[in-house]
């Protein structure tokens, strides 16, 4: 245990390296302490590789130390929700790459809910359609959930999501609107199942 | 309408509410930092990694640092080289070696500059020489704000340049002094500056003006020959 934390106390200096301001520096300081294995485990369970997950690790590292003025005043609890979807996100570019998959352009695979469908709206408010949405969240797939996250816990703009998962705002306004096109299809096909 | 903004609306926060709550779920299934101390460790080839993706990062900054503070420096540069200049030459045996310099080159070039104090005005008079050498003839006539240039060619591919344009214009040009032989001739009563070429491959001037045209005659061939075309010009 003792030499795990000399070998991270060694990147620590590295990282630190860095970062210009001391308040900067007490930040990342506080961030790495509290949160390092947090962030290899995100990693662990998207990549489940050792070696990828340690660059998806740094590529986090790299990506705080850019923004960080965006963890100032945040909660314990929000600066580990945010460092486990900066993780996520950096674990899947590395997934997409190592299996080849090209970035989605935005102008493709264009997602609208046909007429035909019910509304799913009517249907989520109650609390089994409200526990159906929350089921149909956790389904959704990691490109576009990072988003809504951001977007909706954090109340980022679109240009902050974008600096933070490194595509234009633009990007992020097509994944926002796909993972609402989505998520309306998945729960109208859920309230079929359940009538 | 309102129906679909309410709608919208009703969507938006049920979905922020889930969204927070899917994500509280997820979050609490991750097990506590001093537990994953324990499952996780780094390997030693992560040393290595962590140094190359550092000397990559700083690369690619240094990169951009160079692209956002070149132009910076270069004006900053610009500003510091006048200044040191404009001190320089505040002291007066610098100033005087600077204006000698000047002179000096002055002296090896004559500049001609035709000009009166009236106001310039479009002008379509129409000039050229009623005597042209053997072989000669018209090549091209272009026309740059008030001054004309006729170009004159033969078969072995001379030329002869005849320039003019109204005095008032303020056509001026230089002659190298250092590969000629200045001397005055007179063109119809009006004195004109001739310079010789030393050599077969410098150009001839002949230059003078008239009452409201100047004129200039540019060629390799013999000057007597530009003197002749000079004392047929007719206006038109």
């Amino acid at each position: 245990m003792t030499s795990i934390r000399n070998f991270w106390g060694d990147y620590l200096l590295i990282y630190l390296a860095m970062i210009d301001s001391e308040q900067d520096e007490l930040t990342f300081i506080n961030i790495y302490e509290k949160y390092r294995f947090t962030i290899m485990h995100t990693a662990m369970l998207i990549l489940k590789d050792q070696y990828l997950a340690e660059d998806a690790v740094h590529n986090a590292f790299l990506k705080v130390i850019e923004n960080l003025n965006m963890f100032n005043g945040l909660s314990h609890s929000k600066i580990k929700s945010l460092i486990t979807i900066i993780t996520k996100n950096k674990a899947i570019d590395i997934l997409r790459k190592e299996n080849g998959l090209l970035k989605i352009p935005i102008d493709t695979e264009d997602y609208l809910l046909t007429s035909d469908e019910p509304d799913p709206l009517e249907a989520l408010i109650s609390e089994q359609g409200y526990n159906i949405l929350i089921n149909c969240i956790s389904k959704l797939n990691n490109l576009y959930k990072p988003v809504l996250e951001l977007k909706y816990i954090y109340d980022y703009t679109d240009i902050e999501i974008a600096r933070l998962l490194d595509i234009t705002p633009q990007n992020v306004n097509m994944r926002i609107y796909r993972a609402k096109g989505m998520l309306r299809e998945m729960i109208a096909r859920e309230v079929l199942a359940v009538d | 309408m309102i129906n679909q903004e309410a709608d919208g609306e009703l969507f938006e926060t049920l979905l922020r509410l889930a969204v927070t709550q899917n994500h509280i779920n997820e979050m609490a299934l991750i097990p506590s930092e001093n537990e994953l101390s324990n499952y996780y460790s780094f390997s030693s080839q992560f040393n290595k990694k962590i140094h190359r993706l550092i000397r990559k990062e700083k690369y690619t900054n240094a990169i951009r640092f160079l692209n956002k503070y070149l132009v910076t420096t270069a004006v900053a540069l610009a500003i510091i080289l006048v200044l040191t200049f404009c001190r320089i030459m505040m002291v007066q045996e610098v100033r005087a070696t600077v204006v000698n310099v000047i002179i000096e080159w002055f002296d090896n070039n004559t500049d001609f500059r035709f000009t009166n104090q009236m106001v310039p005005q479009e002008s379509n008079v129409l000039c050229r020489p009623s005597y042209i050498p053997y072989n000669f003839y018209e090549q091209s006539v272009e026309r740059t704000g008030q001054i004309t240039t006729v170009i004159y060619i033969n078969a072995d591919k001379q030329s002869i340049y005849f320039i003019y344009s109204p005095a008032q214009a303020g056509y001026s040009f230089g002659v190298d002094n250092d590969n000629s032989y200045y001397s005055l001739v007179s063109i119809n009563g009006v004195d004109a500056h001739l310079f010789k070429a030393k050599s077969k491959k410098d150009s001839n001037h002949l230059i003078w003006q008239d009452s409201d045209t100047s004129f200039s005659l540019i060629s390799t061939i013999n000057y007597t020959e530009l003197i002749k075309m000079a004392k047929t010009i007719a206006k038109k």
